[in-house]
């Protein structure tokens, strides 16, 4: 009887082994991708498109955002993770230390994609995503309430202030509690910083800025705003949002994501950029989305001709920002973008800096925020908060090995073949917060390389009085420029009547410097602009067509020889916006000019007069 | 018994049990081995599929159940477990082995970066490829045969171009030359040596057939690298058995493996992309009493654990009780009452959580706008430390009073009343009838629930986390940021997983294992306790 129990035992193990090894292999989709419940809706219809056109089987699965990022190490391993999946960038730290994800190789469509986004996805040298949406918060106001936009955080307390004590609304300004996300462009307006960069200029782990003097600087500010009454405790999104709504508050800080529900309620707004503070503009973390490539795929070459052969494309690309509408790395997308809302959120984040996606960063939101709560909750000091936030994330960051990994942030990457860091060193440092003047390190005063214009540009809110400045290349004295365009020329000197946003413009072809206070910064918008590099006809604040007068005789003059022949029209524009633009006869908002362009490579001088207002277009042969 | 029973796959037929053991009926011995069969194969099945999948231990697991019911189910001696076997298999699975998993993961350093095994680890980084010094990187088009064989047309990025077949010397060819017309825009022809460019959808279903495939010849190898390059490329790090490293072969640096901490590690102190899981011995455990014990706010966090699990046993006991007690008669009003009483804990709890975070909100939540509106002043419940204890033990009364409520309802029908008529001819009155019988009669029979509750508010993480996610922060505590209403497990949680950088598993599992030796003391005690209630019966 026992044996017989036994053989019967034998048998069935081992004809269910043979029949286990030919059933092993499942059937699964030559392409899974997993996906959000908001993108995955978008992206259904293109997949199905995609199976039926090319003959290839894929599917969209749909898994929560978090879980994406946790069970992609998991799932993957076991054979059932996703080919492509839909990430946010600053996983790309986590997922690369687990090293669930491939690097992508974009080719000759990377130009195809805005650089500020493919800054996003790129971690230490290598781009690991192909983004479809860049994120960043802007300043709403309730243009009922607060008429113009402010210009800097005091005139935000003012306002707010005033506002209350006029009775007009119950608070002027309101955060979003103790979120430390919306809370960073106060901080950066102020000079505080997360990460400091290294001599790459990628994120520094071991560079903790949330007790930098920016930083305590701004935490009291927002702790004055709390003392005087201006902001209540225990705000969350909703409440802020709600205040807004009802016309109880007239200004907070947030993002895309609100739009639909304010609309929905009838709220009254105007998006603007984020004010300025002692530092410069308030810069919000940039964020993107994107695809990326599972390194446990299988079919990762079909995986990349998905994406660089079909997605990156303008129709897919459109489809998915009907379906779901963020404002869209793709440039093709980007230009026929006409929803002024995110045209807005688009010029509030030119100045923003890269949401780190190093994984040190997971270390720093749980303390940082504790530490912007007790700012609102008034429980310990603002200098006190701050200082032990820093030295929570210090303690986590030094008891994980985290590896300092690097990632490109701020501005675009300046040529191999020019300076790497353009500084204005002078009295005006310690009026930004550096340590000390004349320091060219110091980083309160660099520029930030912008590849639109290809010129080097930086804003910074100085107080009223007398100062001198030059400019230096790489951080150092070895090559440094005065007012002239000269090399180891006369320091240029600033007069400041009231507390004034002074903006610098360098451009390193023609090694001038000028100021916004002493110069003009015009440019000609026009029609030819496209023709010269900038990213559209029209563009005001394209700096590729930027006057400029090294000589300082007042007249502005920019040349070129890169328009295709032909018939253009332009104007003038000054401090790079509409506002204030000269036409013909020097007429404020007058007529556009027409110039003729006989010859491709004819060089086409632009004189413009600062006394007359005058535009001179003359096309040589 | 025979009539009742319930057909459970693979269980013999009822009747089986009534004969003498052995007289098995030839239909009944084929049904019972074919849904043994059955079962069989379905099991290993799965088990040789988790194996597959990289999963040893849950598939030993699997197959040694399997094997301990197919054993149960043929031998005849082994019958009266049949009827347990479901449970016993879930007990084996779902209880018995996470504790060996959790014990077990408890001794590595399984965490972010050191999430595989070594071989998979350099399995991951033989992805990377790099391109040897003088090697050439191609963009590449692919071709196929009429008997399905592919190549590749090939064109550097100076210009030349070249046709790779598998194991062949790479054949020069001219761009609108080579082939047959038509070209394409890089003059590309159509076909070519008997080969058909692929285009469409036939180069998307090509894909997965090239893509390790190797093109020319040995010596001048062309793999395929991504979309846009092909090339002699060859995998970046290669695991050397002899040295016992992976080496980076761009710059031909070796990073050793150190099996102690599961990292690859050059001269330099580098460390290769990543990690691997090893047993790391006891150092998780001693980490807990270094790092949180020592240095963080623990004995607060504790005596917190304590007081809330206390005193939400208590407090929902009490009106459970006084609830039960007005409501012990069996009129119609007392019984719609009773229902109503119910709903809230017949509502979802993490619902019930989230209604009332808004009804406490400061900012216009109606508990607080009417205390507000009525007294001119708030408890501030989102802010100030007492406030949000207090909110919390509130908030956990409406959870689970009504639980009690109807458990008490039913024990006071299991009370003899022989002995309130034999306590009114002593003279008791009702509040000694309460407290000298009815109190002590109850806690006898509910005694086991109320310890059953403490523990399980003892590690309630769900009403911690969902009400203030442990809220309002501790100020001047080291990392992590810790909150007033944290309880252990939320503390530990987030100390594991929460802000502490990457995730931890292994720090984690010993977590829980400390806390499992915690809770294992308190309610042995509590038993103790529970024994001297017995007494009084």
């Amino acid at each position: 009887m026992r044996s017989r129990v036994l053989i019967w035992v034998i048998v069935i193990v081992a004809l269910t082994f043979g029949a286990s090894m030919t059933v092993g292999a499942q059937d699964r989709p030559d392409l899974l991708i997993w996906a959000d419940n908001t993108r995955a809706p978008a992206l259904q219809p293109l997949v199905e498109q995609f199976s039926a056109d090319f003959g290839v089987s894929a599917e969209v699965q749909e898994i929560g955002m978090g879980d994406i990022r946790s069970n992609l190490p998991v799932a993957g391993p076991a054979g059932e993770g996703p080919d492509i999946l839909i990430a946010a960038h600053d996983w790309i730290g986590e997922l690369v230390l687990n090293g669930s994800v491939v690097p992508l190789d974009l080719g000759d469509k990377a130009a195809e994609f805005s650089t500020a986004a493919l800054n996003l996805f790129t971690y230490g040298d290598a781009l690991y995503g192909m983004p479809y949406a860049v994120e960043n918060v802007a300043f709403f106001r309730n243009p009922d309430l607060v008429p113009d936009a402010p210009a800097t955080w005091d005139d935000v307390k003012a306002i707010s202030e005033q506002l209350v004590a006029d009775g007009k609304s119950q608070y002027g300004f309101l955060p979003q509690g103790g979120d430390p996300y919306h809370f960073f462009p106060i901080m950066s307006a102020f000079g505080g910083y997360v990460f400091g960069l290294d001599e790459n200029g990628n994120y520094n782990a071991n560079d903790i800025g949330i007790d930098s003097e920016g930083a305590i600087a701004s935490a009291e500010w927002l702790s004055s705003m709390v003392q005087a009454g201006l902001i209540p405790a225990a705000l969350d999104y909703d409440t802020m949002l709600t205040n807004f709504e009802t016309g109880a508050a007239a200004m907070v800080i947030t993002g895309p994501w609100a739009l639909p529900r304010l609309k929905e309620n009838g709220a009254n707004y105007v998006i603007s950029e984020i004010p300025a503070g002692p530092a410069g503009p308030g810069r919000p973390f940039i964020g993107g989305q994107g695809f990326m490539i599972s390194a446990f795929s299988e079919n990762q070459l079909l995986a990349e001709a998905f994406l660089l052969d079909f997605m990156a494309a303008p129709e897919p690309m459109q489809a998915l920002y009907d379906a779901d509408p963020r404002p869209p790395a793709y440039l093709a997308v980007r230009e026929s973008l006409n929803d002024p809302d995110l045209i807005a959120f688009d010029q509030a984040g030119a100045v923003g800096v890269p949401q780190p996606s190093i994984p040190a960063m997971t270390s720093v939101w749980g303390s940082w925020g504790s530490a912007v709560g007790f700012l609102i909750t008034q429980e310990v000091t603002a200098d006190e908060a701050f200082k032990s936030a820093a030295e929570q994330i210090r303690t986590l960051i030094g008891g994980g090995e985290l590896p300092a990994a690097p990632v490109t942030v701020v501005g675009d990457q300046p040529p191999a073949d020019g300076p790497q860091a353009v500084s204005i060193p002078g009295t005006i440092q310690s009026a930004a917060g550096c340590s000390g003047d004349w320091a060219p390190e110091c980083e309160n005063t660099q520029l930030a390389y912008n590849a639109n214009s290809d010129v080097w540009l930086g804003s910074f809110t100085l107080p009223a009085g007398d100062y001198e400045y030059k400019v230096t290349l790489n951080n150092a004295w070895d090559e440094n420029y005065g007012g002239m365009a000269d090399r180891d020329g006369a320091n240029v000197a600033l007069s400041l009547a009231e507390e004034t946003v002074v903006t610098f413009v360098f451009d390193y072809k023609s090694k001038w410097v000028a100021d916004s206070v002493n110069k003009v910064i015009a440019t000609v918008p026009g029609s030819y602009q496209a023709a010269i590099g900038c990213s559209a006809d029209w563009s005001p604040d394209c700096l590729r067509s930027w006057l400029q007068d090294p000589d300082g005789d007042g007249v502005y003059v920019f040349t070129t020889t890169a328009i295709p022949a032909g018939d253009y029209e332009a104007k003038v524009a000054v401090n790079l916006s509409w506002d204030l633009n000269y036409g013909a006869d020097g007429a404020r908002d007058g007529a556009n000019i027409a110039f003729n362009v006989p010859a491709d490579g004819a060089e086409v001088t632009f004189s413009f007069d600062s006394a007359t207002n005058t535009l001179t277009i003359s096309a040589g042969g | 018994m025979a009539a009742t029973g319930t057909r459970a796959r693979s269980s013999p037929p009822e009747d089986h049990v009534t004969r003498a053991q052995g007289s098995d009926n030839t239909l009944m011995l084929v049904l019972r081995l074919g849904g043994v069969a059955l079962f069989a194969v379905i099991a290993f099945w799965l088990a040789f599929n988790v194996f597959q999948d990289g999963n040893p231990f849950l598939s030993i697991t699997l197959a040694l159940i399997s094997v301990g019911v197919i054993i149960i189910n043929l031998r005849h001696d082994l019958w009266p477990i049949r009827w347990m076997q479901p449970g016993l298999v879930l007990l084996a699975l779902l209880v018995i082995y996470p504790m060996f998993y959790t014990v077990y993961i408890a001794f590595t350093n399984f965490s972010d970066g050191h999430r595989y095994t070594k071989e998979a680890a350099v399995e991951l980084m033989g992805q990377t490829k790099y391109l040897p010094e003088g090697g050439t990187s191609y963009a590449w088009n692919v071709f196929r045969s009429e008997a399905g064989d592919y190549a590749l047309w090939l064109t550097a990025e100076d210009g030349s171009s070249f046709f790779a077949v598998p194991e062949q010397t790479l054949q020069p060819v001219t761009p609108n030359e080579s082939g047959d017309a038509p070209y394409n825009d890089d003059g590309i022809p159509a076909t070519l040596n008997g080969y058909t460019l692929l285009e469409g959808g036939e180069r998307f279903r090509a894909l997965n057939d090239i893509q390790d495939m190797q093109f020319g010849t040995d010596e001048q190898p062309i793999g395929i690298k991504s979309r846009n390059e092909a090339g002699a490329f060859e995998s970046r790090w290669v695991f050397d058995a002899a040295q016992n490293a992976v080496i980076d072969r761009e710059t031909n640096t070796p990073y050793f493996a150190n099996d102690s901490t599961g990292d690859f590690v050059a001269a330099d102190g580098t460390t290769a992309p990543l990690g691997y899981w090893v047993p790391i011995g006891l150092q998780n455990f001693t980490r807990i009493f270094t790092s949180i014990a020592v240095t963080g706010p623990l004995i607060r966090v504790l005596l917190w654990t304590f007081a809330f699990a206390f005193f939400s046993v208590l407090t929902s006991f009490a009106l459970g009780l006084s609830v039960a007690l007005m409501l012990n008669n069996t009129s119609t009003g007392a019984r719609i009452f009773k229902s109503l009483m119910i709903i809230p804990y017949a509502i979802p709890g993490m619902i019930s959580i989230l209604i009332w975070r808004g009804m406490l909100n400061p900012n216009g939540g109606v508990i607080t706008t009417t205390i507000q509106n009525t007294f001119g002043w708030a408890p501030p419940w989102y802010t100030d430390p007492g406030w949000a204890k207090a909110a919390i033990i509130l908030v956990n009364l409406w959870l689970s009073f009504p639980y009690f409520m109807l458990i008490c309802t039913g024990a006071l029908q299991a009370i003899d009343t022989s002995i309130y008529e034999a306590a009114d001819v002593d003279g008791a009155n009702r509040s000694t009838k309460f407290w000298r019988l009815t109190l002590p009669l109850l806690l006898v029979i509910v005694g086991p629930l109320l310890i059953a509750s403490f523990t399980y508010n003892f590690n309630n993480y769900l009403l911690i986390e969902a009400l203030f996610q442990g809220g309002p922060t501790m100020a001047g505590t080291a990392a992590p940021p810790v909150g007033h209403t944290d309880n252990l497990i939320s503390y530990t949680f987030r100390f594991a997983f929460g802000s502490g950088g990457s995730r931890d598993f292994g720090f984690a599992s010993a977590i829980a294992i400390f806390i499992f030796i915690m809770v294992g003391i308190m309610t042995f005690f509590q038993f103790r306790l529970t024994k001297r209630w017995e007494e009084v019966n």
